[in-house]
């Protein structure tokens, strides 16, 4: 810096003057503008408060819980009150589920078929949106299901795995186009015959596709290996000839809305080869276990829940019935609050959400359904001041449909909430989506709730 | 009044908790003003000024720190009095014994801060226990690391070996020598500045010029905007966005992304050193420049001459040149290559990394066997490799710092190869690097093998034209061009290696931070869903521009920067004062509502 100063030299007094001159400039500035900012075409103009000004960033731990202990203090009280009284949990806890009728035993067919899960596998199927992605959540919900209940495989799973999940990864010889029941469609469906996760792929040619765990290194759980290959197409596809680990499988053709190619493994394995030929439409793949209990992860980036009712009943019907799929659950919210500001918009949305429960309790009449309503959120930096009116909708439809609701804006902490989870790295920085790790505490907490009913259901049979 | 008196009390009182005094934050500026109003008074005496600055780095340093003060205190004792016995003693047996004691010190408290946690783990996950730290001197329940830990460990390890080797005198007063290791504008995050250069500067008398002023002014202001602006602005709605999420985001959004972090983690660094640098100037100090343009660099060795220049020096100094440097390798090259092979073992806890370790070792040795010539040149990349993996390790025991450290290593003895290789050897190297990158594609499709075979065939294609150009004998040079080519190369390879950087930040398990790199890499390759480039650039157009004329402003010629400075520095006061005024109010509407530390804080 030396270099080229000339050495007039200055008084320290003058640095004083000038860095005094500075903040005193500035805290006046403060004082005078205006608390709402300035507008200067696209931008507001600002300066901070005078609190902001004099907020110093101290080490002392706040009192108000962060929330983690939130979410532990909630598991605590949780088990304590499993050991008191389930009906006070079922009234007052924030992760309590919400039933038609206020019937807390709207889910013992559910758990009567977990209960025979040993002898007649079962499936759980979970749709959301991107907050799914990568298999969270249900990484969390499988691995305790299956521990209790037996079962093993990551279950259905795309044709075309375009993201690797935290569990799979695909390898595949070429990229067979996809159409989306909610989006990208690259080739025309006929009578909404997307198949049960709402996308197909459409293969012309031969094509050879492996899936096998993401990680060689992440800890063993059940869903890590399967026993049963199951390919699901179309039933008008030219004949297919599909190959698993290089031997033959052979079509269940006992049913006419979609074909079951499933193939037995000799032993347990964690990756599989599946070779097809001819062509026509392919719906997924399933890696299950013989027995036990599949959770499916169904993402489905970008969607708000409203497109069951264009799936094809048939298929939809054919396939809940041979999966013996028992709950459905479904999670919207994240494409949905910033869409339904208004009353009119709120009710209208109602309104669809309630007419996709009931077409789907009409094709899978022997499955419960529950939904889980929107989170805080705060996309921009801001939260939608009007959230707890989108839930209170979602709710009320909901049960007016007779399907269960569990509310995450107050498992989360309701309005503002969000702020202190993307504090503690449960949220993402987009104030929307769950790390990994929030989503393994909410998955963990829906979970236990859900296991906390099925104690109540033992309780009361026993 | 009540709030005020309530601010100043949190801010002053040793009662209080301790607070964060970042530069961008006002309380810093407000605790600064304040030091300098005493430190104005005591200026005209060294002695005084010199015992007065001392006293409130280190109320500084407890304001931030809390009691991670007793460790600082502690090492400026312990080294303080080591070097005055390797001063003292005749024999060189006695002056190794006192320089192993103050390694032993200092080494065993930066391993016990930074890799006590990571190996309790392993250890426990071996023994099949829960083993738990000891959190001494921390207000909570788990092992804080003490505030600037590494650059005061290292700063105090310069001293130790520059006084054995006899290249300074040791420090006969212990305020000076604590005043040396503890100067509050540099003692979070360097620069990490050598005794020889400071400590002949606690003897001069107070100067400042008129022109030194208002470069300081302009060096602080010009941190302010890097660390708001490109830093801050960038990561908060963009950056961290994406590396949280690498799959939300299309192709175009994660490669803009990690060529964004790039800029990010520059600008927060050089941004803090520009403030420290300004700082230390106002008060009569000049400490060394950290940074020196460093996405100018045309080859990755000549980025790590730009780069965290005093770190960078740092491990040249006491690592690589020890090492053996680019004369032979030591004991110490296979010790430490050994340790790191463990260290990748354990990391990786897999018989197949062992293997490959063993195996490019053992393809070194058989190079170095078969072709004595290059014996020079592979104990420089060797001792090259060493020290980039310990300084990747020094960041974290995580697997994303070792394979920056790596990559880093590799680009740096790939480049020196390169440049020695005839051209006819380079062509024919990019054809089958270009053959391999079209192979790979057709038979091993993946998003990763469409990245590198984009990156591959440019590669070979620049090469090919290269050699052509070559063969004809033509004699201009086109440096011009040569040069930007160079730059985008080695921006594009540093960036690579950024992003393995950034991802282990704060990655719960190595494995995590593996998976966003994976993740990014997976988008990159693969649809760029170009239909909705138009969408994302509109939703997020200020980003962009910012990143952009971020990179632009970087890659300014250095005479333009310089002219402009000297321009500010030149300005009357008052005109200065409405300037400095207007660069704040401007960094402040892109300032956002949390506080953002400055990135190396965690090192």
């Amino acid at each position: 810096m030396r270099d080229y100063c000339n050495y007039r030299f200055l008084k320290a007094f003058k640095v004083i003057l000038f860095f005094i001159g500075a903040l005193a400039a500035l805290a006046a500035a403060c004082c005078f503008f205006p608390d709402e900012g300035l507008e200067a075409g696209p931008f507001t103009l600002r300066l901070p408060k005078k609190d902001d000004l004099l907020k110093v960033a101290t080490s002392a731990r706040s009192d108000e819980p962060s929330p983690e202990d939130l979410l532990r203090m909630q598991m605590e009280a949780l088990r304590a009150e499993q050991e008191k009284d389930f009906l006070d949990y079922f009234q007052n806890s924030p992760s309590r589920f919400y039933f038609p009728d206020d019937n807390p035993e709207y889910f013992d067919l559910l758990f009567e078929s977990l209960d025979s899960a040993s002898v007649h596998p079962m499936r759980i199927m979970y749709y959301g949106d991107s907050q799914l992605e990568e298999d969270r959540m249900t990484v969390t919900l499988r691995k305790m299901l299956q521990t209790r209940f037996g079962g093993l495989g990551v279950g259905y799973l795309p044709f075309n795995l375009l993201y690797p999940t935290m569990s799979t990864t695909q390898w595949r010889s070429y990229d067979p186009p996809r159409a989306l029941v909610h989006a990208t469609k690259e080739f025309r469906v006929a009578d909404g015959k997307f198949g049960p996760i709402g996308q197909a792929a459409r293969v012309s040619y031969p094509i050879t596709v492996k899936y096998a765990p993401f990680s060689s290194k992440a800890p063993f759980t059940p869903a890590r290996c399967f026993r049963k290959v199951t390919v699901i197409t179309d039933t008008t596809a030219v004949p297919m000839t599909v190959e698993v680990e290089g031997s033959e499988v052979l079509c269940d053709t006992t049913h006419n809305a979609l074909k079951f190619y499933t193939a037995e493994m000799p032993d347990s394995v964690m990756s599989a080869r599946i070779q097809v030929r001819g062509s026509g439409d392919i719906y997924g793949v399933m890696l299950d276990g013989d027995e036990g209990v599949s959770v499916d992860n169904i993402a489905l980036r970008s969607s708000n829940g409203l497109f069951f009712t264009k799936l094809n009943a048939g298929q939809l019907k054919d396939f809940y019935n041979r999966a013996n799929v028992r709950l459905l659950i479904l999670q919207y919210g994240t494409n949905v609050v910033g869409a339904v500001g208004s009353d009119a918009a709120r009710s209208n949305y109602g309104q669809r959400f309630r007419d996709q429960i009931l077409y789907l309790k009409e094709v899978a009449p022997d499955a419960r359904i529950l939904v889980i309503g929107p989170m805080d959120m705060a996309p921009g930096g801001k939260t939608y001041s009007y959230t707890s009116k989108v839930v209170d909708t979602v709710r009320t439809y909901t049960l007016e449909a007779g399907a269960a609701y569990w509310d995450l804006y107050q498992v989360m902490g309701g309005q503002n909430s969000i702020y202190q989870w993307v504090e503690s790295g449960l949220t993402g920085p987009d104030y929307v989506h769950y790390s990994r790790k929030g989503a393994d505490k909410v998955a963990e907490l829906l979970g236990n709730s859900l296991m906390f009913y099925y104690d109540y259901y033992k309780w009361r049979k026993y | 009044m009540a709030q005020v008196l309530e601010f100043l009390r949190t801010l002053f009182s040793p009662l209080e908790p301790s607070v964060s005094l970042l530069f961008t934050q006002f309380g810093f500026w407000v605790f600064f003003l304040a030091a300098y109003i005493l430190f104005a008074l005591t200026a005209r005496r060294t002695r005084l000024r010199n015992v007065f600055l001392l006293l409130v780095s280190l109320y500084f340093y407890f304001r931030c720190g809390g009691l991670s003060i007793v460790i600082l205190a502690a090492v400026i004792f312990s080294d303080y009095l080591l070097g005055l016995c390797i001063g003292k003693a005749r024999r060189k047996g006695w002056k190794r014994f006192f320089v192993a004691v103050s390694l032993i010190i200092d080494l065993a408290l930066l391993c016990w801060f930074k890799y006590a946690g990571f190996l309790t783990g392993a250890i426990g996950s071996f023994l099949g226990k829960d083993l738990t730290m000891p959190a001494f001197l921390s207000s909570t329940d788990a092992l804080v690391m003490p505030l600037g830990i590494s650059f005061f460990l290292f700063r105090n390890i310069s001293y130790i070996i520059d006084v054995y080797r006899g290249d300074v005198q040791p420090v006969r007063n212990i305020l000076d020598f604590g005043l040396y290791v503890s100067f509050f504008p540099s003692i979070v995050s360097g620069p990490i500045t050598k005794a020889s250069e400071f400590i002949p500067q606690l003897h001069e008398p107070f100067s400042l010029s008129r022109e030194e002023f208002g470069l300081a002014v302009w060096a602080i202001l010009c941190g302010l905007t890097k660390k708001v602006i490109l830093g801050d602005y960038i990561a908060t709605n963009f950056i961290d966005r994406v590396f949280s999420n690498p799959l939300l985001y299309s192709g175009f959004e994660n490669l803009a992304a990690a060529a964004g972090y790039s800029l990010q983690l520059y600008a927060d660094f050089s941004g803090y050193t520009d403030i420290a640098i300004g700082l230390a100037a106002l008060m009569g100090f000049r400490l060394s420049p950290n940074f020196d343009a460093p996405y100018k660099a045309t080859d990755p060795q000549n980025f790590w001459k730009r780069w965290h220049i005093s770190l960078s020096s740092w491990l040249q100094r006491y690592l690589y040149i020890p090492l053996g440097g680019n004369r032979n390798v030591s004991f110490g090259t296979f010790f430490w290559l050994l340790l790191l092979a463990g260290a990748l073992v354990l990391l990786s806890e897999s018989a197949v990394v062992a293997a490959a370790a063993v195996a490019i070792l053992a393809i070194i040795g058989l190079e170095a066997l078969l072709f004595p010539k290059r014996g020079k040149a592979i104990a420089s990349n060797l001792n090259g490799m060493v020290t980039m993996l310990l300084g990747g390790l020094w960041h974290g025991a995580n697997w994303n710092f070792l394979i920056w450290g790596g990559l880093n290593g590799l680009g740096i003895a790939a480049f020196k190869d390169w440049k020695a290789m005839p051209w006819w050897l380079r062509f024919v190297l990019a054809l089958i690097l270009g053959g391999a990158a079209v192979a790979g594609r057709m038979y091993l499709p993946s998003p990763a093998m469409n990245v590198a075979s984009v990156v591959a065939l440019a590669f070979a294609a620049v090469t090919a034209i290269r050699f052509i150009y070559h063969l004809t004998g033509a004699k201009k040079e086109f440096a011009g061009l040569a040069r930007c080519w160079s730059v985008l190369q080695t921006f594009c390879f540093i960036t690579l290696a950024w992003m393995f950087f950034r991802a282990g930040i704060g990655a719960s398990e190595s494995t995590t931070g593996l998976d966003t790199v994976r993740n990014m890499i997976h988008q990159i390759g693969g649809d760029w869903n170009i239909g909705l480039l138009p969408q994302v650039l509109e939703s997020g157009w200020r980003v962009f521009a910012v990143i952009a004329a971020g990179l632009i402003l970087h890659w300014l010629p250095e005479k333009f920067k310089s002219g402009t400075a000297r321009c500010f520095a030149r300005m009357p006061l008052p005109l200065m004062l409405v300037v400095s005024l207007a660069v704040i109010f401007i960094v402040y509407q892109f300032m956002s509502s949390g506080v953002q530390p400055f990135i190396y804080l965690q090192f």
